[in-house]
């Protein structure tokens, strides 16, 4: 079948602002966006600019504003689109070219949240290993699947008017490890996540839950740690 | 008397001027104008929700501080204070007060919505059925008073 394209380029070597192009290629209803992204890539338009690397929603390196909303490249079939396609690169972030964006405030918020284990530094070799019920996993399960796509963060309309703010992703990487029962940084990511950019500054759109490609409830868990931050001062 | 007549054209501006750049500024984030490159962010129920919490927020700030201009007239006597009053009993003024009506309404209504989120965080998972119950608490509440508001002042237009 013919599949149109609407591709927002922008290159800043010679685009003062970013402009659609059309495209037209040829692709079975059952391939993917980002099949026919690289259709116009290696046969139309060598120019174009994009990230992928797995093309099966596990790295999270394509998402994309597709028909107003953010998904996977990889992960969203043709058949599922309403034509003719419009992509943009997600938005919030700074656009180096094509669909390309400076990722690095979205992993500055990530970092900011200190998303690892923090231990007791006595027990960094402990002599058995760290024993959690099934219960206790099951407290942080959602929040392990994420793959930092910045799907969620870039859909978030306090995002869009301020980079400061940490975002949704890093917030739900803070509740992987706020709930993990092993783990005894809490008391440090609450602190930040209670402050100015923190988590007090998401407004429930829902824009991010919606956005997740990996069905994780994005709001519930924000939510989880406004109301544990907020409990802790009591 | 022109104090009087400053006054209410100070409350008039900010009612109705703020309402609407804000609506502006919401839109223009959302890029739903047509000069803007992209089109508008297809959020969801959740989405305008948050739009039109900000905009009647903005709204009703923003007549609050033109209200506490025309009460403080009330220091300077009682002449004044009833003339910039006056302007809230013009027929064709009714259709602000309905939206500013409108606006306390949603704006509380939702407001509570999203304090049941910060404070049952799993009721998150049924954000759509809270909104579309919001929105009909919105409707039971709002349709009738703006009924009777507008029918009154359909009545002392020169219409009525």
């Amino acid at each position: 079948m013919n599949v149109d394209l609407n591709l927002l380029r922008y290159n800043p070597e010679f685009d003062s602002r970013p402009h659609f192009e059309s495209y037209r290629v040829q692709a079975d209803p059952m391939e993917r966006l980002l099949d026919c992204l690289h259709k116009v890539k290696w046969e139309l338009d060598s120019s174009l600019a994009l990230r992928f690397s797995c093309a099966h929603g596990v790295c999270g390196s394509d998402a994309m504003v597709v028909n107003g909303v953010n998904v996977l490249a990889c992960k969203v079939l043709i058949k599922d689109l309403k034509q003719p396609i419009t992509v943009e690169p997600i938005r919030g972030l700074s656009v180096l070219k094509d669909f390309i964006v400076d990722m690095e405030p979205f992993f500055a918020g990530y970092k900011a949240v200190k998303p690892w284990l923090i231990v007791d530094e006595s027990e960094h070799e402990p002599a058995r290993e760290r024993i959690q019920s099934q219960e206790e996993r099951d407290r942080f399960e959602d929040t392990t699947k994420c793959i930092l796509c910045a799907a969620c963060t870039t859909a978030c309309p306090i995002f869009w008017s301020d980079e400061e703010y940490v975002g949704p992703a890093a917030i739900v990487n803070a509740h992987r490890f706020i709930f993990d029962s092993r783990d005894t940084g809490g008391d440090e990511r609450l602190e930040i996540l209670s402050q100015r950019d923190g988590a007090y500054k998401c407004r429930t759109a829902f824009n991010c839950t919606e956005a997740c490609p990996r069905g994780i409830k994005v709001t519930k868990a924000i939510q989880e740690v406004k109301r544990v931050a907020l409990y802790r001062s009591f | 008397m022109l104090a009087a007549k400053l006054i209410e054209g100070l409350v008039f501006v900010l009612t109705v001027g703020s309402g609407l750049v804000a609506t502006l500024l919401l839109v223009d984030l959302l890029r739903v104008g047509k000069g803007r490159q992209g089109v508008a962010y297809k959020g969801g129920i959740g989405q305008w929700s948050w739009v039109a919490h900000r905009v009647t927020g903005i709204l009703v700030v923003a007549f609050l501080f033109g209200h506490i201009v025309d009460t403080f007239g009330v220091g300077f006597g009682p002449e004044l204070y009833d003339e910039t009053i006056s302007l809230y009993q013009q027929w064709w003024f009714k259709p602000f007060e309905v939206a500013l009506v409108a606006a306390v309404v949603y704006h509380a209504f939702n407001g509570l919505r999203i304090i049941l989120f910060d404070f049952w965080p799993h009721l998150a998972l049924k954000q759509k059925l809270f909104a579309k119950i919001q929105l009909a608490a919105f409707a039971i509440a709002f349709l009738p008073a703006a009924f009777f508001m507008l029918r009154s002042a359909l009545e002392e237009s020169p219409l009525g």
